[in-house]
């Protein structure tokens, strides 16, 4: 993947410079749901396979087969790559092209259908190819509903949605996964959602209603990288306090998260007014950085790490799209007190992926026909949510949606990253939909804010006491280069490049035809 | 007929000659777009997989390859690299009028392409059968075997979008053109076929 060119089009304008496969990778994206599943599997498996100009061909026969109307940044990115990769234009000269593309909006599955569970089975599947697979940071499953494209296949679908991070190889993570997938009988369209890109509809869609696997276990060999548990602690605070009141719930990624998580010991001091007090109490902590628009959560979570190993007040350079906070190294000094450390050992913990699925399980009171998996919803409070939740969050929807959506597009520059980035791939966004038994889900989704923010208001405390005596020692605050300044951006070393990257076609075996190896006979010989 | 149908004839007959020779997957694709309408991306892509799997060609294939693609756009220069064969008398696969896997099964496939293909004129006959690999490995295929006098090109790719509908992924439509000399592998089938639609008088052409 060396060829790299302006970035131009869905998804890539935030990113100039990108590779023409992770270009040709975002536009498949922005195509899914309206060209058929195995039409975008095709073309993905050859763009992992570097046929980037047989990807592009086939993508474009595809619409002009099916008649699928192209928006005109679609068009324009398809021209663009054409260009670049020197390909007959006339070929999509004759594409259907509008304004704005009005495509129904498909509906997906919230947990089982027909008894079966969207996530069952893809766990073991994946395991072999996740361990080579780099930065690979999250994994969600969702039946679809609705027929995507001209020439759909069967419907209900699964999808399975994989969050990776920078260092990760989109188009080789969607065909190796879904080959993985393939091999072991599951059919499912993967879509591999980049963190730092904005979501479409189709995608946002999908992850409200999809469930998520763990895989950090044991079990799947890979290196561990946590960015779901920063994610899903900043979102919460993000959502509820600055934004609207109608709080609807974004929050639905929390309890994925806390279920991750079997930590009770904190849970133990419960109600303290809840996020309005965490808004309030951080605003404090904000004088270091007086400028910063919503300084309260985004400072919390990250400010307390650094507070815990020493006191570090600059939040400025937290480097824009780097791992997450609790990577590495860091992760579980600080965390111990605060939720991390059980989470991490709920999931590696016991078997890896069962494991924590029977920890989950635990705390939670059997809900009447709560999908039995809940891998990822079960949250220590899903009992009261599942009964509920309808196969689609109809009514809170769109309101949350809107929310979503405006917090996607934010270009989210600044060090602040946090907040935004989040919603787009890797975690946050993928946080499932919003029960409809507000009440309910509101007060676990308080119960568990609280009991974060009291840890970390007890941290910030200590961390603005020091902050104070320290002031008082050296005047000149301002000047960071202190001794007990931290610097984030060396704290998230991700595993960028760990791993070798398998290529994609490398296969086990001889080529199948239709369903059938070779054999000696072959075709009849060329002549 | 304009010239337009007539290459699309030709690219229709090809890829009916193809069958059993390409991936499924592969094939049923390259036949959605010639029902689509898409012969100029079909006249860029076939010749290409053609190299890649390495199938040789017959020279009556050649012909129907260069009347269809050509002046649609395809690379000359890979229309002349596809191999040619003498001809093809192998058949990789074994036929069955009936599917083990579906002994007491309803046939709700059936059942819709009847009520699909109730009433068109252009049907000559309609006839199912079950594909396996002489190997005995991999499943077993559904093969529609349809015998029109027009339009064969815009019915197979109705019929396969039917068929994927209703759950195969990868479906088997041979619509053959009515009086055209059949090839090994349409032979075989239609040997070991039967009706499709028990009970329904299809218009006879």
């Amino acid at each position: 993947m060396t060829q790299v060119a302006r970035g131009v089009g869905p998804g890539a304008a935030s990113r100039p410079g990108i590779a023409l496969p992770v270009r040709i990778h975002d536009l498949l994206l922005s195509m899914a749901g309206r060209l058929d599943d195995d039409a975008l599997a095709d073309a993905r498996q050859m763009l992992a396979s570097a046929e980037l100009d047989r990807s592009l061909e086939y993508v474009a026969g595809c619409l002009v087969a099916g008649r699928v109307v192209l928006s005109h940044e679609q068009h324009a990115e398809l021209a663009s790559l054409f260009a670049d990769m020197f390909l007959d234009q006339d070929l999509i000269d004759r594409l259907l092209v509008t304004d704005r593309v009005i495509a129904g909006r498909h509906r997906f599955a919230f947990g089982a259908v027909d008894g079966l569970d969207p996530e069952r089975g893809v766990a073991d599947a994946v395991r072999p190819v996740l361990g080579v697979l780099p930065d690979v940071r999250s994994m969600w499953c969702v039946w679809r509903l609705t027929p995507a494209g001209p020439a759909s296949g069967p419907v209900p679908h699964r999808m399975v949605l994989v969050g990776i991070g920078p260092g990760g190889f989109a188009p080789a993570t969607a065909y190796r996964v879904e080959d993985a997938l393939r091999r072991a009988g599951i059919r499912a369209s993967v879509e591999v959602l980049m963190d730092g890109v904005e979501l479409g509809d189709y995608h946002r869609e999908a992850m409200r209603n999809a469930r998520q696997i763990p895989f950090d276990g044991p079990g799947f060999n890979r290196p561990r990288v946590e960015p779901a548990y920063q994610a899903a602690r900043i979102e919460p605070a993000r959502v509820e306090a600055p934004r609207m009141a109608p709080a609807p719930e974004p929050p639905r990624l929390e309890p994925a998260r806390v279920t991750a998580v079997p930590p009770e010991p904190a849970r133990v001091e419960p109600p303290e007014p809840a996020r309005a007090e965490a808004a309030r109490v951080e605003p404090p902590r904000v004088e270091p950085e007086p400028q910063r628009p919503e300084p309260p959560r985004m400072s919390v979570v990250r400010d307390l790490p650094p507070a815990v190993d020493a006191p570090r007040i600059d939040t400025s350079e937290v480097p824009v799209r780097k791992a997450p906070p609790f990577s590495d190294d860091a992760p579980s000094r600080l965390d111990p007190p605060t939720m991390m450390a059980p989470s991490t050992g709920g999931l590696v913990g016991p078997g890896g992926l069962v494991g924590g699925q029977a920890n989950e399980e635990e705390p939670t009171p059997p809900p009447m026909e709560a999908p039995r998996v809940e891998a990822v919803r079960t949250d220590p409070f899903p009992a009261e949510a599942a009964p509920v939740r309808p196969v689609e969050p109809a009514p809170d929807e769109p309101p949350a949606m809107q929310e979503e959506a405006l917090t996607d597009a934010r270009p989210s520059p600044s060090p602040r990253r946090r907040e935004e980035p989040q919603d787009p791939p890797s975690r946050p966004r993928l946080a499932p939909a919003p029960a409809p038994n507000a009440g309910v889900d509101k007060h676990s989704q308080a119960f568990v804010d609280d009991i974060l923010n009291t840890q970390e208001r007890n941290l910030l405390k200590e961390l603005q006491d020091e902050l104070a005596r320290r002031e008082q020692q050296d005047p000149p605050p301002a000047q960071n280069s202190g001794s007990w300044r931290v610097d984030r951006s060396g704290r998230h070393g991700k595993p960028a490049t760990a791993g070798p990257f398998d290529h994609p076609n490398q296969t086990t075996g001889p080529m199948i035809i239709n369903g059938v190896p070779p054999h000696d006979r072959g075709y009849p010989p060329a002549t | 007929m304009t010239e337009v149908d007539d290459r699309t004839d030709a690219c229709h007959e090809l890829l009916l000659r193809l069958a059993g020779r390409l991936p499924d997957r592969q094939l049923w694709r390259l036949r959605d777009w010639l029902a689509g309408g898409a012969l100029d991306a079909l006249a860029r892509a076939l010749p290409l997989t053609l190299l890649r799997e390495r199938v040789a060609i017959t020279a009556r294939e050649s012909m129907l390859l260069n009347a269809a693609l050509l002046d649609a756009g395809a690379d000359a220069g890979r229309l002349h690299a596809v191999p040619w064969v003498d001809q093809i008398d192998e058949v990789d696969y074994t036929f069955t009028s009936e599917s083990p896997e579906r002994v007491n099964l309803g046939d709700s496939e059936a059942v819709v392409l009847g009520a699909v293909l109730h009433g068109r004129s252009e049907l000559v006959d309609v006839r199912g059968s079950w594909r396996r690999h002489r190997s005995g490995m991999g499943p077993t295929t559904r093969i529609v075997l349809v015998t029109a006098s027009t339009g064969c090109a815009r019915l197979t790719g109705e019929l396969q979008r039917v068929l994927r509908a209703l759950g195969t992924h990868e479906p088997g439509v041979e619509v053959m053109p009515e009086g055209i000399e059949l090839p090994p592998y349409h032979r075989a089938a239609l040997a070991a076929s039967e009706p499709l639609l028990p009970g329904v008088i299809v218009h006879q052409g």
